[in-house]
Formats: C-alpha cells, structure tokens, sequence
C-alpha cells in the first residue's frame, strides 16, 4: 500500500514534470519542471526499492536481527547519484539563463528567436565569433557592473524587431 | 588487467589538474589535455595486441559484476577510444588556429567531454553509462553556451532542456529493468530470463531515448538549429564528429548485444528494432532536407550529421553481419569527414567574415587548398568511390536489400539522401568556386593566422585518412570484423567474458 502511494506519486510528479517542460515558454519555469520530473523519477527508483518495514540501509553493525530487514541498498545508492547529477544540472543550467537574459533581457523563449540570432550573427561573428574567453570575467558575473554589455542586447532586440 | 581504467584516467586528471597549472601558466591547460591525449593514444596502440588476443573486462573497485560497475576493453571498444582521442587532438590543435587565447575553462570541459565519451564506450554497466551521458551532457551544454554571444546560451540551453528530458526517462527505464531483473550489467541483461514484452519493451525504449537525441534522432532533434548556430566551429566538430562516436556505438551495444533473442529484452526485441528503423529512415530524410533548405553552413553540417546518423541507426536496426560492418565503416569515415568539413567551414567563416555559405562565394579561388579539402569532405559523406563513405553506405543498402521486409524503406531512403547530400554539397562547393559577384577585397587581417599549419596539418591529415580508406578499405578489416562478430555474437564473447571472467 505504501510502495502503491509511492508509486502515484511519482508517476504523478513525472508527468507533472513533462508537462511542464512542454508547455511552458518561461525558462526558469521549464527548469523548475526538470526538477519535478527528476524528483518524481528519483522517487520511483527508490519505491522500486522500497517495502513496508523495511529499514534504512546503514549497517555500521554485523549484520543480526537489529537491522535487518533492510531495504535494498543500489536504488539508494543510485538516487544519491542522480540527485547530485541534477543538482549540478539545475546550477549550470541557470547559469546559463543568467547569461542568456544579459543578451535578451528577457527569460521567456522567444519565437523570433531565429531571425534574431541570424541578424545578430552575422554582426557578432564579424566582431568576436568565440566569446568563450570572457566566460568567467567578472564583469560577466556581476549585475549592474556590466554597463557597456548591456547596452548591446537592448539595442539588438530593437533591430530585430 | 585492472590498469586499463587508465584510458578514462588520463582525460580526468588533465580536466581535474587543468584549473590549478592554469595558474601558473595560459598555456598549460592546452599543453596538458593533448598531453594526456597522446598518452592515451600511446597506452591504448600498446595495449591492443594484449586486446586483441583476448577481450578484458575491468572490474572497478572489486565490486564483482554484476553487482559492481566494469570497463570492458575489447577491439572494438578500444578502436574507437583511440578514433575519439585522435579526433580530440585533431580538433584542439585545428582550434587553437582560430582561437589562441582559450582559457582553462575550456580544456576542462573538453578534457571531461573526451573522457565522457571514452567511459560511455567502454562502460558495461546502464547506470554508469547514464552518468557519463550526464557528464558529456554538462560539458557539451558549457562548451556550446560559451560560443558565439547572440545565440550560444539559447541553443545551449534548448539542448538541455531537451536532453536532460531524455536522459531522467532513460532513468526512470533503467529503475524498471532493475526493479524486474535486479541487475544493471548490460552482459548479465543479455542473457537474463525474458521480461514480460510490455516491460520491456517501455524499459527498452526509455532507455534509448537519450541516444536518439544525441543521435539527432528524428522527433529528439528540434536542438540541433540552436545548439549548432551557438556552438563554435571546434565544439561543433565534436557534437557531431566526437560525441556521435560513442553514442552510436552505445546505441549499437544496446540494441545488438542487450536486446537479443535470449535476453531480457528477448520479446520485444523486434518491436524496438521497428521503432529505431522507422525513425532512423524519416531522420535521414527529414534531417537531408533540412540541410539542403539551411543556408548557415555549420547548420548544413549539423543536420546532415543527422542525415548520417539515421543511417547508423538503420543499419543497427537490420543486426545483420553486414549491415553492422557496414555501419562501423560508415561510422568512423562519417566522423573523419564531417570533422573535416567543420574545421573547413570555421575556417572560411573567418576567411570570408560570414557563417553562410552563399556569402561565401569565391573562397576557394583565393585559397584552393581550401576548396579541395572541402570536397573531399562533402564526397567522403556522399559516398563517392574511392573516398571512404563508400564502402560503409554499399554494405549498408546491400545488407538492407538482403533483409527486405521494412528495411527496404531505409534503402530507399538513404539513397534519396544520397541525392540530396550531392546536391547541396555541390551547391556549396560551387559557391566557394564561383567568382564572387562583387570584388569584396576585404580579408580579414589575420589571414595567415586562420589559414596556417595549425588548420592545415589537421585537416589534411583527416583528408588523407578518408582517401587512404577509401582506396584501401581492407586495412581496417580485422577490426571490422572482430568489432561485428562482439557486437552480434554477445553470448560467446561480450557476455561470457564479463560475467565468468569477472567472477574470478
């Protein structure tokens, strides 16, 4: 009964997830819909390892009557896993939103986004086609010091539009 | 045999090593991840004799399989291990032509990306195999959100979205096999008790969907426009030269080794089989009319990549001896044309100062050598004789026409592809020998930068291989047949040697 509510539940966060994932056009929206998915899929690895009594695990002791019986160990192991795989994830990926709103000031995706880029491109390639140096310079990291960097995407989604 | 771990170990310690010698030096990052290529290069050409002899499976940690994670080294896996460095050093060097001032950051990425894709072909184990596809992932999101400013953090992060989408429901399929058989090991799944078919097939399929994404897939491959046009030329050459390696031979190894008949996938084995042959046959054509229509010409590549990639999968889906060595020859000439064709392409972009090829009219009269390289490239993919593609694409549509049945739609679609790709490669090609229409005598400064040894040495050395194959298509035979007769045969080599001779 118990792994049945588990079960449920995660079915329910996946698809909540996948929902949201498809349906949304606001990125830090998309982002958090990874993580109900992830969520609900780690709570399913972990219910498939799940029954009603068991206990967690963490044999510090010879195996005996105290801690037995225990639930098996590799869906735990394996969702510890996962959870600092999504976690790293969710850190990249916002990092790079952050990058993306200093170009667009904007979090949503937009749906000129071609033409945009293709104007864009063309002029950027012209001025610097690899920024991939000034990934970690400060003023990159830092809102409101970035005055000249601003200026840019203001300006280029006026051309575009 | 337990040192063969060194293979993934030299990449991980050049990324984990690479932040702190940065310190003392720019150069040191660069410096050390070729470094460690090289050794892998020279370990790797040392070791396989040994390899080649007898196949070793590489027990980490001594948890015994398949309880624990293993390596599997075997011809197959370790050929291609040593295609993927060399292609690594083929790109970095090619890449520091155009970009000279790359810091740490980069090497680190890179260096995990090569390790990520050395460990996803090595690994035996699901899980294991879903943790490198997260690490070539984060790297590759990194390396293609760095790119160019407009459009590098949006295609980057349309590609994560999709990707990370694909590999928590591989997840999520990988909990279902465990929670039916109680194992991982993808050699213990191949001779498991059969599932119930509905299991496994639904295990089956969310399992393979993160490769069909990496493989450009038909409905997985809306990222590619984005993540290409952000992406820099290099890292372009790596998603779809580097990367495609190991994810197409993973897609292999599922397919023909963990779903056989008298595996635990053994009913729905067909089924699947159908789903990848009928997605690979629209990919080629969906993924050659979308180049033919793009005029950026990194974009070209990119979907053609998906063109070629849907052949791969085709011939996977047919698992006949035939078919299987064909895709394996289509797989690593596909890899040294199309890293070829990037380097060229990021090269004419900076000669002519445009990413579209009909602006770039005209090049290949002012650099020749350019030109020709190019069409070595663009015939190598088309399958032209004597140029490497051919023999991979003829084994292909014979092994195809010899199963009939479906695979006969996969035939006719890859030569409608074939088409296709002569057409728009010849259009491009003809572009960059036409005279230009007006007299732009504008080069960009650094003329000599761009067009120097560090592009050409590369790219004629990746030039010279596709045309030495080509000629000579029997030098890679004994590794063909070996890599097939693993991949088809599981019960006798993959699955006996990882599951008794890890049990020692």
């Amino acid at each position: 009964m118990v792994t049945a509510t588990f079960l449920l539940s995660a079915f329910s966060l996946i698809l909540v997830g996948i929902f949201g994932m498809l349906t949304r056009k606001n990125i830090i929206r998309i982002l958090l819909a990874v993580n109900i998915l992830e969520t609900g899929v780690n709570l399913l690895l972990v219910s498939f390892g799940y029954f009603r009594g068991g206990k967690a695990p963490i044999i510090t002791a010879p195996i005996s009557a105290s801690n037995l019986p225990f639930v098996d160990p590799l869906p735990q192991a394996l969702v510890l896993t996962s959870i600092v795989i999504g976690l790293g994830t969710t850190a990249l990926a916002l990092a790079i939103t952050l990058r993306y709103y200093r170009r667009r000031r904007t979090l949503e995706f937009e749906p000129d986004e071609e033409d945009f880029a293709s104007v864009e491109g063309a002029r950027t390639l012209m001025r610097d086609s690899d920024d991939s140096t000034s990934v970690t310079e400060g003023k990159d990291l830092h809102p409101g010091s970035n005055v000249p960097s601003d200026r840019e995407p203001a300006g280029a989604k006026e051309r575009a539009k | 045999m337990n040192q063969a771990i060194l293979l993934l170990l030299f990449p991980a310690a050049a990324a984990l090593i690479t932040p702190a010698g940065s310190a003392l030096s720019e150069r040191f990052g660069r410096g050390l991840a070729l470094l460690s290529y090289i050794a892998g290069i020279v370990y790797g050409v040392v070791l396989y004799p040994q390899i080649a002899a007898s196949p070793a499976s590489v027990i980490v940690g001594n948890w015994k399989p398949p309880y624990g994670i293993n390596l599997f080294v075997s011809p197959l896996s370790l050929g291609l291990v040593l295609l993927i460095y060399c292609v690594a050093i083929v790109i970095l060097v090619s890449d520091f032509a155009s970009n000279r001032k790359r810091r740490a950051q980069f090497y680190l990425l890179y260096s995990l990306l090569t390790m990520a894709s050395v460990g996803l072909v090595l690994t035996a184990d699901l899980f294991n195999m879903f943790v490198f596809l997260e690490i070539a992932g984060i790297s590759t999101f990194a390396l293609v959100a760095v790119g160019r400013e407009g459009s590098g953090p949006a295609g980057s992060l349309r590609y994560l979205v999709l990707a990370q989408l694909t590999t928590l429901l591989m997840l999520a399929g990988i909990g279902l096999v465990y929670s039916a058989t109680g194992v991982l090991n993808i050699a213990s799944l191949s001779r498991f008790a059969a599932l119930n078919p509905a299991v496994a097939f639904l295990a089956g399929l969310l399992i393979l969907l993160p490769f069909f994404l990496e493989m450009k897939q038909f409905p997985f491959n809306g990222w590619i426009g984005g993540a290409y046009r952000g992406a820099s030329p290099a890292i372009g050459a790596t998603m779809s030269g580097l990367v495609t390696v190991s994810v197409a031979m993973v897609l292999a190894r599922l397919l023909l080794t963990m779903m056989n008949t008298g595996s635990a996938f053994g009913d729905a084995t067909t089924k699947i089989r159908t789903v990848v042959l009928v997605l690979g046959a629209a990919t080629v054509l969906i993924g050659e009319t979308a180049a033919f229509r793009e005029k950026e010409i990194k974009r070209v590549l990119g979907y053609s990549s998906a063109g070629q990639m849907g052949m791969i999968a085709i011939g996977i889906a047919i698992a006949s001896q035939s078919a299987v060595r064909g895709i394996l020859f289509l797989l690593v000439s596909h890899t040294i044309a199309k890293v070829l064709l990037f380097l060229v392409a990021g090269t004419s972009a900076r000669l002519s100062g445009s990413d579209r090829w009909d602006e770039m009219r005209g090049i290949a009269r002012r650099f020749p050598l350019l030109g020709m390289l190019f069409a070595v490239g663009a015939m190598t993919l088309m399958g032209i004789p004597l140029f490497s593609g051919f023999w991979g694409k003829l084994d292909l549509i014979r092994a195809a026409i010899a199963s009939g049945g479906l695979a006969v739609v996969g035939v006719v679609a890859v030569l409608i592809a074939t088409v296709v790709e002569g057409v728009y490669f010849m259009k491009i090609a003809h572009a960059f020998f036409e005279a230009p229409a007006a007299a732009k005598s504008a080069p960009p400064e650094s003329t000599k930068q761009h067009y120097g040894v560090a592009f050409l040495a590369p790219a004629l050395v990746l030039a010279a291989a596709t045309v030495i194959l080509g000629v000579l298509p029997g030098l890679i035979d004994p590794w063909l047949s070996s890599a097939t007769a693993e991949l088809l045969h599981p019960a006798s080599g993959y699955a006996a040697h990882i599951v008794t001779g890890g049990l020692q």
